[in-house]
């Protein structure tokens, strides 16, 4: 028996190194997990057919000593990423039947190293929504308590890490879509510096936003997985070149809160005690806890559901019916459209669509999407000062614990909240890792997040581990 | 606020929407929220535009199993050709 609670990374690929158990084995234990497990979670939308037949090729690079770290290591991939001839729906029933006709480059670096996807994993529709609830199909559940929604959008991503149903999983982040989850799941999550992990073969929502990266039970998991994908690539338009990713900025031993930021919607009495614990214990390693001014990126949800539906109402425009998903005969093409959409989009992408075609419609322009714009440059201006005082900021990962089934459902706004500490790393493009920190009365986990400079990644890695004692 | 057309944006976004009042309702509550954009001000001194790179524009043939599988993805199709109702 493969205890699949405690293994790591580095313990699989030893014990596969050591002819323990080799990666056929491994790959069936997580098999028979998701078996067990995925009736009552839903993490998974599907489990892959050749899994099998991914670990027997992992296994020959053992014996051929090709061998890397990553080779035979079972992960789960989210519902938006590209697997050349397998079906990728984004959880919507648009892209249904939907198979992708070329690798994503995170499948293509991954499987290059021998890496075995287990199967495609749950999210909100198009990832818009922090619940899973928005999923076309079923509702993942929280591993930890089934009767608590998982976070989102990377949802099914964070309940198959939880639920031992994978090693490693990626999700996508585009205003707190990796970090939200694993805070509601007690994981570790991270979203990379913006154009740092290539998005080709993501499945875009908003394109200056979305960044991929992963979810792991601790932050070593996390490290080695983002360090596999974190590649330039022509295939990407925004990709920083390998020599433009430098940091080299001497420590301050100073960690930023943003009082500004507290102020809005209450937050919950055990995330306040867990938060403050978190400072207290970078002080008891020798920083010290500073008030950082960042009144600007206190309104950056309001920035974001300017930005992110604009984004959406483009990047929609090609799901019409017409060269593939679902198509909804109608008399004339436009009625093939509307049908097509009207149909094969649920409810919350509909609505994105609407109000990001509001905000680019002339005589809107101006008040809404160019105002944004300009309030994303003092966003990112006020965080590059703020780091030249303090190595990270510090705030909780949500303003509440995980919430009920249908709880937030009927009020956008209410759901859109869970984003209020994450959304800011999205409009500054900067790194920032979540990692479970305590847990509240309910016994729920609760997740404290780090914010740093551009290409601080691997320095906040260094810092989270102060919190997960690692 | 003003009031937000609904069958203007639906048509706009080629959307299908029934549920008309519903939605201009909350689209209303989200747009109060972002109102608050419109106050923010200060110097832009843009500190990291982050650049589009292009490729170069050349054609390179699909392998075959890509374009099998673009094929395959057609909803409609004559043969190798995709199948749309008639456009004009």
């Amino acid at each position: 028996m493969i205890d699949l609670t405690t293994l790591t990374i580095k313990k699989a690929h030893q014990a596969m190194k050591n002819g323990d158990f080799d990666a056929v084995d491994l790959a069936q234990a997580y098999l028979d997990e998701i078996e067990r497990k995925n009736g009552t979670i839903y993490a998974y939308i599907e489990v892959y057919g050749d899994v099998i037949e991914q670990a027997k090729k992992a296994d020959k690079m053992f014996k051929d000593g090709i061998a890397t770290e990553l080779t035979g290591i079972p992960m789960a991939l989210k519902d938006n990423m590209l697997r050349q001839g397998f079906t990728m729906s984004s959880s919507s029933k648009i892209l249904e039947n939907y198979k992708a006709t070329y690798n994503g480059t995170v499948v293509r670096l991954l499987e290059e190293q021998g890496a075995v996807f287990l199967g495609r994993t749950n999210m909100d529709e198009f990832a818009m929504g922090s619940s899973t609830e928005n999923s076309a199909y079923k509702a993942t559940k929280n591993p930890i308590d089934i009767t608590k929604v998982p976070g989102g959008s990377s949802g099914g991503s964070a309940a198959a890490v939880a639920m031992n149903g994978a090693l490693v999983a990626l999700g996508s982040d585009t205003g707190g879509s990796i970090r939200q989850p694993a805070s509601f799941c007690g994981l570790v999550g991270f979203k990379p510096t913006y154009g740092t992990v290539s998005r080709y073969g993501l499945t875009a929502m908003a394109s200056s936003l979305d960044q991929i990266g992963p979810l792991a039970k601790n932050i070593e998991d996390a490290e080695i997985l983002w360090k596999a994908i974190e590649k330039y690539d022509p295939m990407e338009a925004t990709s920083f070149k390998t020599e433009e990713r430098i940091f080299s900025k001497q420590k301050t031993m100073k960690i930023g809160v943003p009082k500004d930021w507290f102020t809005d919607e209450g937050l919950d009495d055990d995330i306040k005690k867990s938060f403050k614990d978190a400072c207290d214990e970078f002080e008891k390693n020798g920083y010290e806890i500073m008030n950082v001014a960042l009144p600007i990126s206190k309104h950056s949800l309001a920035i974001y559901y300017i930005i992110q539906p604009a984004e959406v109402s483009s990047n929609m425009a090609r799901l019409d019916g017409v060269r593939y998903g679902v198509r909804k005969e109608g008399t004339t093409l436009l009625d093939l459209y509307e049908n097509s959409r009207g149909e094969g989009l649920g409810a919350e992408v509909r609505r994105r669509i609407l109000l990001g075609t509001f905000t680019l419609s002339h005589g809107h322009y101006d008040a809404y999407y160019a105002q944004a714009m300009k309030a994303t440059e003092l966003v990112k201006e006020e965080f590059e000062k703020i780091f030249t005082l303090c190595d990270a900021v510090i705030t909780p990962t949500s303003p509440f614990p995980p919430f009920e089934f249908g709880e937030r459902m009927a009020n956008p706004l209410s759901m859109y909240m869970s984003d209020l500490f994450t959304v800011p790393a999205n409009i500054a493009g900067i790194p920032a890792l979540s990692v479970p920190f305590g847990v509240d009365s309910k016994k729920l986990p609760i997740g404290i997040q780090l914010m740093g400079p551009n290409f601080s990644d691997s320095r906040l890695f260094e810092l989270g581990r102060i919190l997960t004692k690692e | 606020m003003e009031n937000i057309n609904i069958p203007k944006l639906a048509g706009m976004a080629r959307i299908k929407v029934a549920d008309d009042a519903k939605i201009a309702e909350s689209l209303s509550g989200i747009l109060s929220y972002v109102d608050q954009v419109t106050s923010l001000s200060g110097s832009t001194n843009p500190v990291s535009v982050h650049q589009n790179t292009a490729r170069e524009d050349v054609v390179s043939p699909a392998s075959k199993e890509t374009h099998d599988l673009l094929l395959a993805s057609f909803p409609e199709k004559e043969g190798p050709y995709l199948r749309v109702p008639k456009v004009l």
